[in-house]
This record gives C-alpha cells, structure tokens and sequence, in this order.
C-alpha cells in the first residue's frame, strides 16, 4: 500500500538534479500569526514585504525570488495561520496555497517563547507529508523568558530537522537556507500518537481513503483527520464510501467523548504539543523585564486612556515640528534656485509656462509632502514595531463594540493613517463579511499620510497644531459617528474579540528604515511624477484657459463649500493622489501664502472636504478587490456625502462668527 | 511560563485554598483561574483553542478593560485579548492560594 506521503518527494531528490537556472524549488514560510516569517524573507530576497509587531500583518502572500548555492529559490511568505482550519480570508489563502501541490518544502517557523502553543501548528503541518524544517525563531525571547529549548531533543521527537534563529538580528539565517538544511528535508518519520479511541477513528477513515486517492498530494493521515474535524474544504476529498465512514467514525467519537470532533482532535493536538514541550524545554526564572511594568501601565483601565492620548498627542506634535521646520528650512532654498533658474528664461511664453510648472511640481513634493511624509511615517513604524497597536485595538474594543464593529477592526483604521490600500487588505483578519465591508469604507475615511499631509501643510502650517489636532480628532469622531451608522443600517452581532497580543520589541533601526523607504518609494517614484505631470497640466490649461471651464463645471459644488473658484481643478487631481490636491491648491492660488487668500474658514472646509471625499485610485482599486465593484460605489458615494455635509457644516460654522 | 506583567508563577495550591466558580469577565485582575467550560459554539470554540484557551488551561488575569471591554489574560505565556461577550461564556474556577 503507497500512501501519498511515499509519493512526495524528498527534497533531497529535488535538488539533486538541480543544475544552476534550470528550475527552481518553491519554499513556503508558515507559522502562526507574528512569529517572524516576513523578518526571515525580507532577510533573504530583501525588504519587500512588510513587517509589523501584531498578529495579521501579512494578508497576502508575498513572493520573492533568489539564486542560492547554484539553485533557484522561489521563496514565499505566508500569512500567518494558528490552524489549517481557516477562520478568516487571509488564513484561507494560506491554507489554499499549502493545499495545492505548489510548494516543495515548508520552513515551518515556530515562536521559541511560545513554543508548546506554536507546536501545534506544527503537528497538523507534519501530517501533510510536505518536506519541512522547523526554524526555532526568538530563541533570546525565550531565555528571556527562562526557557531553555533542546534543538536536538525537539529534532528527534519531531522527527525533523530543527534550526535555532533570531531573525530579528539575522542570526540563523544563513545556516536555515544552506543546502545541507533544505536537502535534510523530508516528510517526518514519527507518526502522532493521540488516544486510542481518536487513532482508530483516524485509521478506519484512513483505510476506507486509501483505494481511491493515490492520484492525491495529501497524505491520508491529513485528510482522515480533516473529514473527522468536519473541515468543509476537505469533504469534496474523500468517494461517498469514505465520507459514510468518516460520518459514523466521527459520531461515535463525538458520543463517546460527549463534544465535537474537532475540538476532540484539537485537545489531541494541544496535549501532544505539551508533552513535547515537557520532554524539550526547561522553564527556569524569566528575566526581569522593564516590559512587564510597560504593559501593566500601558494596558491599565484607567491610565491606558491616558498614555493612549499622550502618545497620540506626542506622536502628531512630533510630526509638525518636524515638518515645519523642514518646510521651514527648504521653501527659502527652493525659491531661491527658482528665482536663479528662471532670471534666464524668457518671461510670459510657452516654454517659462511648462518650466515653472515642472519646477512647481517637483518643489511642491519636496518642500510640502516629504517634509511631513518622512517623520509621520518612521513614527507610524515605530508603533506598528514596538507593538503598541495591539494594545491600541484592547483598549478601543469596547468603544468599539458599542458601535457594533468588532474590536480588531481597529488595526486597519490605524494602518489607514499610512496608506487606505494596506488598510483595506488588512480587513481580511476580520472574521465577518460585514465587519470586512465596513471597516474598508471607515479606513477609507481615516486621513492616510498624504491626507494627514494636507492638514499639517494647510492647517497646522497656517493656522497651528492645535488646529491640526483638532481636525485629526473631528476625523475620529466621524469615523466612529459612520460606523454607529453604517452598523445600523446592515446590523449584525459582531463576534467577541480574540486577539494575541505580542510581547514589545525594540524596532530595529535598519527595518524600520527599510519599510518607511518601502513606503516613501511609492510616493516617490509614483506620486512625485503624477505631481509633476499634474503641475505641467494644470499650468498649460491655466496658460490656454481650459482650467476655467473645468473649475466653472465644479462650481457648484465649490460655491456651496464656499472656495474660491480656482480650488475647483484642485479636487479633480485630488482623485488621483491626495497630495496632488494641497500641491495643485498652491498653484491654483498663485501663492505659497494660502492664508492671504483663503480664510480660517475656508481652508477648514477645503481641508475637510479633501480628507473625507471620494478615495485615491489607488484605494478604489483594493476596495473592488476586497469588497466587489458595487459595495465600492456605495463607499464612494458615502464618503462624497459625508465630505460635501462637513464641508458645508465647516463653512456656516464659521459663516457664523 | 510567563505573562508580560511581571514574572507570573504557578498558582499556589494549598489545602487551605478557597475556590470558586465564576465566569472569566468576573474574575479578579492578577489571580489565576482555570478554565472549566468553553462557549458553544464551534467557531469561538475553535479560535480560543488557537491561541490556547481551552478546558483545563490555566489563565491569568491580567487586566479588564473598561466600557464593557475586553478581558487581557496570559494563557501559557500567550498574551490574549477576549471580548467580554465571549469571556462571559467561559466557566472558569477560580484558586486563590492561601
């Protein structure tokens, strides 16, 4: 009898034939949620995907591609996943990926500091009978927590090897891709031991399998189990003469231990896991740690709130001086080259019109976007490192709740602060279809960096911080307003929260550089040129005149908000890139100096309108993705509601002094 | 095994100790408790089992949040956030050592 382990191939035979360029090996990371798997693939194919201290950070997989040793290494990093039992979409795809036949070995990375839990993870990966090594990540978490791991004692029981590594400063990294790791791969050789009545229901399933699925990469150990625990993406795996037994093998398993199959299999799991833990590690005294007394304060009922608000307050105080003062220190310098550059071109023709432009454009990034872009977002990595957002999401569930959203809907508002596309994705941790739609229409409404852009270069630049806060808080309340609306009109019971909350880390410097570059790139190599192309457009329609048609066909809709006529090209651009919006205003205006031209008030309403109003295109596109083209048409006409009612409000507001 | 509030130990037990039923939202901050029965329900069953609450897991309470909030508890050295509606669900005994 062949079983469909057999069938698979050591990666030792796969590798063995390898000449260099011929082919490739396809390597999955897998390992539970925040256990380091996208620290060990930006190591090894360099900074692509993103990296964040909370559980979810990877919703899609990420590929990257590397030439080792004299064979292609196709290396993927996926999702984090607690189960092979999928509970959200990003742990769907992960499961997919790992389902199909595409992958030839599995880096299972493993928590050291949560090892017995993270091992169960592991044994449901080992009844794939896909060649796999363990890596044993954050070892020094461990130590510091007093566990002392055995790699060699965890290799045997495992049956597989095991690498220690602490992918955070690099080490282990090396030795985990060398040939002699990936070619000791090979599906494990010491089968599980559950209770006896749990592996006979596992061997009759097995046995009724075996006839008919030699054409399967599954190993039947996995799907037996799988049809035992009622997995609805394995039933269709199985001849109606396997699916009665396992029916029946499952009823009587239920019977005799009074609860479902499943979370029979899961004890099962979870009580192997702990032996092997027993068996490996020694827990001695854990180190004194300054974050135990961190998070005491940090995740207090009453003094969380208060540092929440210090740090929110402090990080977008921070934010401003910086920006400010390197406008500040750059706009002198700019107009200055520009006097210099343009005392040769001849005044009034075509060629001084399609110059300055390009100068405007490219001085508009420079000394307006970046100047606030860079600090914001080396301060929004330095939260989404340290770990603080997790905790963010418990202190906010139960405001959150109130509205009627689950409290993990949270960690997609936060990311929107950077950019609403990775917002949007991250809405797939959330476990319910209406939360997902939800939370993609209210982080489309949180101000992202070009957004938050607008409001420090208009409103804390011309009329103070203070003005600037105030703006960010009215946001909020309106996010939260929108949501106690939305929740109402599509109601539903919003699941409890489970959330893990990872332990603090430092960032590293060279990471969190990596990903605000990672960042900062998009807008350089995609924004600065749509700005550019935008300023070079605007300043050829404003040279022929076109722009009054344009701004006359908006004006409507400027006249109610009460903007000058000029704003009205302004907000086209603004569908493209935010920050074309407060770059074009500029030009539009004819002056840096907005607030000779435009009132408190006005630039108020412009402000709020362009924080709230229709979302990039960018953004539009990943919400088709996750929410289909219809739920996106009502996102747009939502938030163009909502930003044309504020907008107005703002106006009779201060109509009214 | 360690919680992120400060070096937890095991839950002493004594003959003297006083126990009790109760349900996770009510049990005091600081104290461990172990957990008795699991909401019905497969799904929440499931993803607490994920992150390792389950029948006869000790727990530690490590902090409640307010407005109804979620309950913070460190099950084997994971860090877990449980909303209230489900912490209201699990039957858990609590031991206070003598």
């Amino acid at each position: 009898m062949e079983t469909s382990v057999e069938s698979r191939s050591n990666l030792a035979d796969v590798t063995h034939g390898f000449l260099p360029g011929a082919g490739q090996i396809t390597v999955a990371l897998i390992g539970q949620p925040n256990c380091g798997k996208s620290t060990i693939f930006n190591h090894v194919v360099g900074y692509r995907s993103e990296t964040a201290n909370f559980p979810g950070s990877t919703v899609e997989v990420s590929r990257g591609q590397v030439r080792l040793n004299g064979y292609i290494l196709q290396l993927l990093d996926v999702p984090g996943i607690y189960s092979l039992t999928s509970s959200n979409p990003a742990e769907a795809s992960a499961k997919q990926l790992l389902l199909s036949s595409g992958v030839d070995l599995i880096i299972n990375v493993v928590d050291a500091a949560l090892l017995s839990r993270s091992l169960e993870l592991t044994l449901e990966l080992r009844e794939l009978g896909v060649p796999m090594v363990v890596c044993l990540n954050m070892t020094d978490d461990a130590e510091r927590k007093g566990i002392a791991i055995s790699a060699e004692k965890l290799s045997r029981r495992l049956g597989l090897t095991v690498l220690e590594t602490v992918a955070s400063r690099g080490r282990g990294i090396r030795e985990l891709f060398s040939p002699a790791t990936l070619c000791s791969a090979g599906p494990a050789s010491v089968a599980p031991v559950w209770s006896r009545d749990v592996e006979d229901a596992v061997r009759e399933v097995e046995t009724a399998l075996t006839s008919d699925r030699e054409e399967s990469n599954l190993s039947n150990r996995f799907v037996a189990v799988k049809l035992l625990e009622s997995d609805s993406d394995l039933t269709g795996a199985a001849d109606a003469h396997a699916t009665e037994v396992s029916d029946n093998a499952r009823r009587r398993l239920e019977s005799m231990r009074g609860r479902s199959a499943d979370s029979v299999v899961m004890a099962e799991r979870h009580d192997e896991a702990m032996r092997i833990f027993e068996e490996v590690a020694v827990v001695g005294r854990p180190r004194a740690d300054i974050r135990f007394i961190l998070d005491s304060a940090l995740t207090h009922p009453v003094w969380g709130y208060a540092f929440l608000a210090a740090i929110f307050v402090g990080f977008f105080w921070v934010v401003f001086r910086l920006g400010s003062a390197l406008e500040r220190g750059l706009q002198p310098a700019l107009a200055m080259s520009a006097t210099q550059l343009f005392a040769r071109v001849p005044a009034g023709g075509l060629i001084e019109v399609m110059l300055r432009s390009l100068w405007d454009g490219f001085a508009g990034g420079a000394s307006i976007v970046i100047p606030y872009l860079v600090p914001f977002l080396f301060g929004l990595a330095f939260l989404e490192d340290v770990g603080y957002l997790p905790r963010l999401a418990y202190l906010s569930d139960g405001l959150l709740h109130r509205i009627g959203l689950h409290g993990t809907s949270v960690l997609p508002f936060i990311l929107g602060y950077g950019c609403s596309v990775p917002a949007c994705m991250a809405t797939r941790i959330l476990p319910s279809r209406r939360d997902r739609f939800i939370a993609s229409v209210l982080a489309t409404l949180v101000p992202c960096s070009a957004r938050s852009n607008v409001i420090f270069a208009l409103v804390a630049f011309y009329r103070g911080p203070g003005w600037a806060l105030g703006v960010f808080c009215f946001n909020g309340l309106v996010v939260v307003l929108s949501g106690w609306i939305l929740t109402r009109i599509w109601p539903e019971v919003s699941p409890g929260m489970v959330l893990e909350v990872p332990r603090y880390q430092i960032p590293a410097a060279k990471v969190m550089t990596r990903k605000v570059w990672l960042r900062l790139r998009e807008f350089v190599v995609l924004s600065w040129p749509l700005l550019i192309a935008g300023s070079v457009i605007l300043g050829l329609a404003e040279h022929w005149h076109w722009d009054h048609a344009i701004n006359m066909a908006l004006s409507p809709l400027t006249r109610v908000l009460g903007l000058p006529l000029a704003v009205g090209t302004t907000l086209v651009f603004g569908v493209l890139r935010k920050e074309l919006s407060m770059v074009m205003l500029v030009q539009a205006l004819g002056t840096t100096e907005v607030a000779r031209v435009m009132t408190t008030g006005q630039i108020l309403a412009f402000t709020i309108f362009i924080t709230f109003y229709i979302p990039c295109l960018a953004t539009i596109a990943a919400l088709v993705k996750e929410i289909g083209r219809k739920m996106t048409m009502v996102s747009i006409g939502y938030s163009l509601v909502v930003a044309t009612l504020l907008g107005v409000a703002t106006r009779l507001v201060f109509a009214s002094f | 095994m360690t919680g992120p509030h400060s070096a937890p130990q095991e839950p002493k037990t004594s003959v003297n100790s006083e126990e009790y039923v109760t349900y996770l939202d009510r049990a005091p901050r600081s104290e461990w408790v172990e957990v008795l029965d699991m909401p019905r329900g497969r799904s929440a069953t499931r993803v607490l089992g994920q992150v390792g609450v389950c029948v006869n897991q000790k727990l530690r309470v490590l902090s409640t949040a307010p407005l109804g909030g979620p309950v913070l508890v460190d099950a084997n050295g994971t860090t877990v956030a449980i909303g209230r509606s489900l912490a209201k669900r699990i039957k858990v005994r609590l031991t206070r050592g003598a």
